[in-house]
């Protein structure tokens, strides 16, 4: 064992929740550590409870350590109070297996899920002992990899990675580990390493690019060193695609603390302002067959009282029906719970979720995101105020008390009547709930705003971020307008939207702006209360950028930052998008009907997998 | 329904886990062992599993108990070696007895445990802590600082405190073995009386070593209990 941890390992009472620094879970890996050539560290940026909730991470541990000459370990942002301890006893941080350093291993592999987990990545490599920045490591520090989909612009970290890697990487991720265990051997510099990991889909090489800027601030060029064009991978076959066995079962409440089983990949119902809903494409479904047997196996071997169906669109998956029927006669009488995390708006979800919630109704969830048809068209969510209507007095109805029903402010062409829209929205949802529950306590209608922040790769990417104070004034309006006893009301932190908004669609100049945060002070940026703008603030003036630079609307002919990254997704297909939303026309699921020509499948070489049909 | 009494270990790192860490990890160890679980009923069933005093994060038990509630009868051996093969290490089953008759829940049975307290004391001040040590079960009262949620209060913690023995070790380890009241009626910390100690010692370790029901002057395992019901105590 590491003396390092044998310091600290007695001191843990020291630190608020310590079962997230021990490791020690039913079902970890722990593999000896000096007899693996290449050794993986799969680092989120973010607390244990919120990186082993993430799916990614579970699975590229168990791929990795199903090699035999390969290990994977897994470490997250400590808290400040374990940071505090750590540094008292000149301790580095550690993965929880071997609860080795993060500079004794091979690669790092972080996790990019959002914008402001960024400073927690500066704050691992430094606690680590790894130099914050790519141009300052040598070929006997870890080559430090980024993915997730913050890579599809991952020009604001640049500046801190060796590499990246874009898209889905379960089939070609050995080989480029494989790659670099070969490349290590030879001891050569870093630069051979990257001559050889640009062949490979997916893998995006910052430093083998030059930007160049125009006196007026916008990109110049971008321009390769190399021939490599980074182009995102996509998995072909996800019928056969790896899935968890050892589904680790960890001690403290994560997050999603569930056994949640991936059902399909990819979305294609192609809602305007979706990062997720263009970056998975194309929709590819699982076989009942498949998910039953993994599913049986996964409960058995965790104990895991709830499952979860999960998908970026579960209801949409051809046989949810039978599927979710299979599920509950095969678990329910096992006292495991069923769940899906997303429902549609239509009366078929609400049956859907009375068949797996059965007698314990606790709540539900739509997402209209917009308060009127108009805006909704624009936005290309498909559903009427009638269908929204229908949902929710199915529910009632059905013996639900409490819904949820989530919104996004700031979506472009929003007028005050949109704002208005909202408002209507959840007074008369509330008085349907009236009319089945007049007389309960509990009935309940919490309506959830969030900020629009426009994405790379989206058909929104051109748009314009509403400012801190057009956000605050929108939000106020709703304040004033959403309240009463059985009405709750959440929404964002505008200061917190802004700097996401900045950090989407930055350049490599911002990275400066987050070392200089982050020296400052900031991590834990998505944390209300660990969140500090004020920091933030000083970073953009010590580094002369204006953060308003970043969130204005760009022209079709600007050059933006992530222009050089194929996410095989056609930027025609995007900009005929985006004018389409101007003349509120809809673009239809190609699940549903035909091609929508966005160019995904010729693009990455892959098919839609949709099995259709309704009987198992 | 079919009720046993389990005798188990919480050490090594898995001292760290809440009371709440270590109800999930048992459950969850129950149903990949594949025991039939008995449910309440109701509209949030919850399986019948029942624990004795809650254990404070960070201190190690080689004495801890739970019931448990099961639909079918099986071999109280077979319970044991189902769990330990599942269980994760920090956790381990020592004894399964079959509960017989219905007594008191674990929770109002259990008034008596033990703690063992190693401490680390430089050698220049080892002699001060045994004396020190040593008056705290003559003194007639003992004021500690209670903090929580509606404030602070002082409590006398010296009705809790039983018993006391200390022991030299080697280097400058001391073992200090406390016995003294926990549940309903006084709960004595360990740590609490360490800290009674003014002198600069530091705590290495704290296991809670063992737990009793008392009752008229004598003292019974829990384990003995399953087989031997109160008089009266009938259900």
């Amino acid at each position: 064992m590491n003396l390092d941890w044998e310091k600290i390992k007695d001191q843990l009472n020291k630190v608020s929740k310590p079962t997230r620094y021990i490791g020690n879970e039913y079902n970890i890996q722990i593999k000896e550590w000096n007899k693996h050539d290449l050794k993986v560290a799969l680092a989120f940026p973010d607390l244990y409870e919120i990186g082993q909730s993430h799916l990614g991470l579970r699975i590229l541990y168990e791929l990795i350590n199903a090699q035999p000459d390969m290990l994977a370990e897994r470490v997250f942002t400590p808290w400040p109070d374990f940071q505090k301890l750590i540094r008292e006893n000149k301790v580095r941080l550690h993965s929880l297996e071997n609860k080795q350093p993060l500079s004794g291993f091979e690669v790092i592999g972080f996790s990019l899920q959002y914008e402001l987990s960024y400073t927690n990545i500066l704050t691992m490599l430094s606690l680590g002992g790894i130099p914050l920045l790519a141009a300052e490591r040598t070929q006997a520090h870890p080559i430090v990899i980024g993915g997730g989909p913050c890579t599809f612009n991952p020009e604001p970290m640049a500046d801190f990675f060796d590499l990246f890697f874009i898209g889905e990487a379960e089939e070609v991720l050995l080989d480029i580990l494989a790659e670099i265990k070969a490349w290590k051997e030879t001891g050569t510099e870093k630069t051979s390493l990257y001559e050889k990991l640009g062949r490979f889909p997916g893998v995006y090489i910052p430093s083998l690019f030059q930007v160049t800027y125009k006196p007026d601030s916008q990109i110049a060029a971008i321009v390769p060193e190399s021939s490599h064009a980074p182009v995102r991978a996509a998995v072909g076959d996800f019928e056969k695609g790896f899935f968890p066995k050892q589904w680790l079962v960890p001690y403290i409440d994560i997050v999603h603390d569930r056994v949640a089983y991936e059902i399909q990949r990819g979305c294609s119902k192609g809602c305007r302002f979706c990062q997720a809903g263009m970056i998975y494409r194309p929709a590819r479904e699982r076989s009942p067959e498949r998910i039953i047997q993994d599913l049986k196996k996964l409960l058995a071997e965790t104990g895991y009282e709830e499952l979860s169906l999960t998908s970026l669109s579960s209801a949409d998956y051809s046989r949810i029906d039978n599927l979710i029927s299979e599920c509950c006669g095969c678990f329910t009488p096992l006292r495991i719970n069923v769940s899906l995390p997303s429902l549609r708006i239509d009366s078929f979800s609400v049956d859907l979720a009375a068949k797996f919630q059965g007698s314990h109704k606790s709540s539900l969830t739509f997402a209209p995101e917009a308060g009127t048809e108009r805006l909704r068209r624009v936005i290309n969510k498909r559903v009427t105020d009638n269908d929204l209507m229908n949902a929710v007095t199915a529910a009632f109805q059905a013996g639900w008390q409490r819904l949820k029903l989530y919104f996004m402010i700031g979506l472009p062409t929003e007028t005050q009547s949109d704002l208005e829209g909202i408002v209507n929205l959840a007074g008369e949802v509330m008085a349907i709930g009236k009319k089945f529950h007049p007389k309960t306590k509990s009935l309940r209608i919490t309506v959830s705003v969030s900020t629009f922040v426009p994405k790379a790769h989206t058909p929104f990417q051109w748009r314009q971020q509403i400012s801190i104070a057009e956000t605050a004034a929108k939000q106020h309006f709703l304040q004033e307008r959403l309240r009463g006893r059985h009405l709750e009301l959440n929404w964002h932190n505008p200061y917190m939207s802004h700097l996401e908004g900045v950090m989407a669609r930055g350049d490599r100049r911002i990275g400066g702006v987050i070392l200089r945060a982050w020296e400052k002070g900031a991590q834990f940026d998505s944390w209300g209360d660990q969140f500090n703008y004020d920091l933030w603030r000083e970073a953009f003036q010590d580094k002369g950028v204006d953060p308003n630079f970043y969130t204005r609307e760009r022209s079709y002919e600007e050059i933006l930052p992530w222009w050089h990254i194929n996410s095989g997704v056609s930027i025609d297909f995007l900009k005929n998008e985006d004018q389409k939303a101007n003349h509120e026309q809809t673009t239809e699921d190609c699940r549903d009907f035909s091609c929508t020509q966005c160019g995904v499948c010729s693009n990455l070489q892959v098919n839609p997998r949709i099995i259709g049909g309704d009987h198992v | 329904m079919f009720e046993y009494r389990i005798c188990f270990v919480k050490q090594n790192l898995l001292k760290y886990l809440s009371h709440l860490d270590l109800m999930k990890a048992i459950e969850r160890g129950i149903r990949r062992a594949n025991l039939p679980l008995a449910f309440s009923g109701g509209f949030h069933p919850h399986p019948k599993i029942s624990y004795g005093p809650a254990l404070a994060v960070g201190i190690n038990s080689t004495d801890e108990y739970l019931d448990l509630e099961l639909s079918r009868e099986l071999n109280p051996e077979q319970i044991l070696e189902l769990l330990n093969t599942v269980l994760p290490d920090g956790l381990k089953i020592l004894a399964v007895k079959r509960i017989l008759q219905h007594g008191k829940p674990l929770s109002a049975l259990i008034n008596r445990a033990s703690y063992l307290v190693i401490i680390a004391a430089p050698a220049h001040i080892k002699h001060e802590v045994i004396h020190q040590a040593g008056q705290l079960l003559t003194a007639p009262e003992l004021n500690v600082l209670r903090v929580n949620k509606d404030g602070q209060k002082i409590v006398n913690i010296r009705p809790w405190l039983h018993n006391l023995t200390i022991k030299e070790n080697s280097g400058d380890v001391l073992e200090i073995h406390l016995t003294g009241e926990i549940g309903g009626n006084g709960n004595l910390r360990p740590d609490d009386i360490i800290n009674y100690i003014n002198l600069p010692v530091r705590i290495v370790s704290i296991t809670r070593t063992g737990l009793w029901h008392e009752t008229k002057g004598m003292v019974i395992k829990p384990l003995d209990i399953c087989e031997k019901p109160e008089t009266g105590n009938h259900d």
